[in-house]
């Protein structure tokens, strides 16, 4: 049997955010599409950064204490995301083997991998695509 | 065919229904992890849960999202006024496809597993991650999982 490659198991087409968007941007997307990590991604399509959810509350809103309600949605509506992202991002191509993606991810703690092919991100793999894999009668 | 038991993490961290949700904040950070079951005195399972539940509540978003308020928030509820108490669950001896499509159906992020009322385990995402890497991290003493190339 042939091996798995991530391509196999990746979103296509994953919720991506530019690194202009606000803060409050990002958080509504992670909301609407109950997502915990978005890709940022600059105009010609490469991945600059990750933004998660936890970096939206210990980066962006924790430090914002001494702020009341109102100024701190200020911060959501204006704060860039590329001001709070992970900009070391680690990647995968389309066609790695879908071992050492999992591995990269355990060994990393990652919860998702984004998928560059040559410059452009095509999808993202997510823990989540190993149970929709395993889900699916083939 | 691998069953739910080959790939479920055997040492469950569980919380009680009066602990409060600063303790489950802390067990979820020192753990890395994002759910935690909820047990009554008898061990028995009565509610889950999840980061999202502490940190997208409606009281997060009433009270804002600064430290100092997010821990008097924490330190005053007890977890059973936030956790789910109906949970989907599996069993030790379902099939991993079976339990997959279970995750996937519910849109839950893993399962407590039940023999009988007994919690014995827990299958999360990160668990068929483990499976397809050939690594184990969530169990020890059972089957070596087979590798990705070897899914049906």
């Amino acid at each position: 049997m042939t091996k798995l490659r991530v391509a196999d198991l990746m979103t296509n087409d994953p919720v991506a955010v530019a690194p202009s968007a606000t803060l409050q941007t990002a958080r509504d997307l992670m909301d609407q599409h109950g997502i915990r990590h978005l890709p940022v991604v600059d105009e010609d399509g490469a991945v600059v950064g990750l933004v998660s959810q936890r970096d939206l509350m210990e980066r962006a809103l924790a430090p914002t204490d001494d702020l009341t309600l109102s100024a701190q949605h200020d911060v959501m509506r204006t704060a860039r995301v590329d001001a709070i992202m992970t900009a070391e991002v680690e990647v995968v191509a389309p066609d790695s083997d879908v071992v050492t993606a999992g591995q990269m991810m355990l060994e990393n703690k990652y919860g998702c991998l984004p998928v560059v092919d040559g410059d452009r991100m095509t999808g993202i793999l997510t823990e989540a695509d190993f149970v929709r894999y395993l889900s699916e009668p083939r | 065919m691998q069953i739910v038991e080959d790939l479920m993490s055997r040492n469950v961290k569980t919380l009680d229904r009066n602990d409060r949700l600063t303790l489950a904040e802390d067990l979820m950070q020192a753990s890395r992890i994002r759910h935690l079951p909820v047990v009554n005195d008898r061990g028995r399972l009565v509610g889950i849960l999840s980061q999202r539940d502490l940190f997208h509540s409606a009281l997060v978003r009433a009270l804002g999202f600064g430290t100092n308020a997010k821990d008097k928030m924490l330190s005053g509820i007890p977890v059973k006024n936030v956790m789910h108490d109906q949970v989907v669950t599996t069993t030790p001896d379902t099939p991993v496809a079976d339990a997959a499509r279970l995750m996937m159906e519910h849109k839950v992020g893993c399962l407590p597993v039940l023999r009988g009322e007994e919690l014995v385990g827990i299958l999360t995402e990160g668990d068929f991650v483990a499976a397809a890497a050939n690594a184990a991290p969530g169990q020890s003493e059972a089957a070596p999982v087979p590798g990705a190339q070897d899914i049906p």
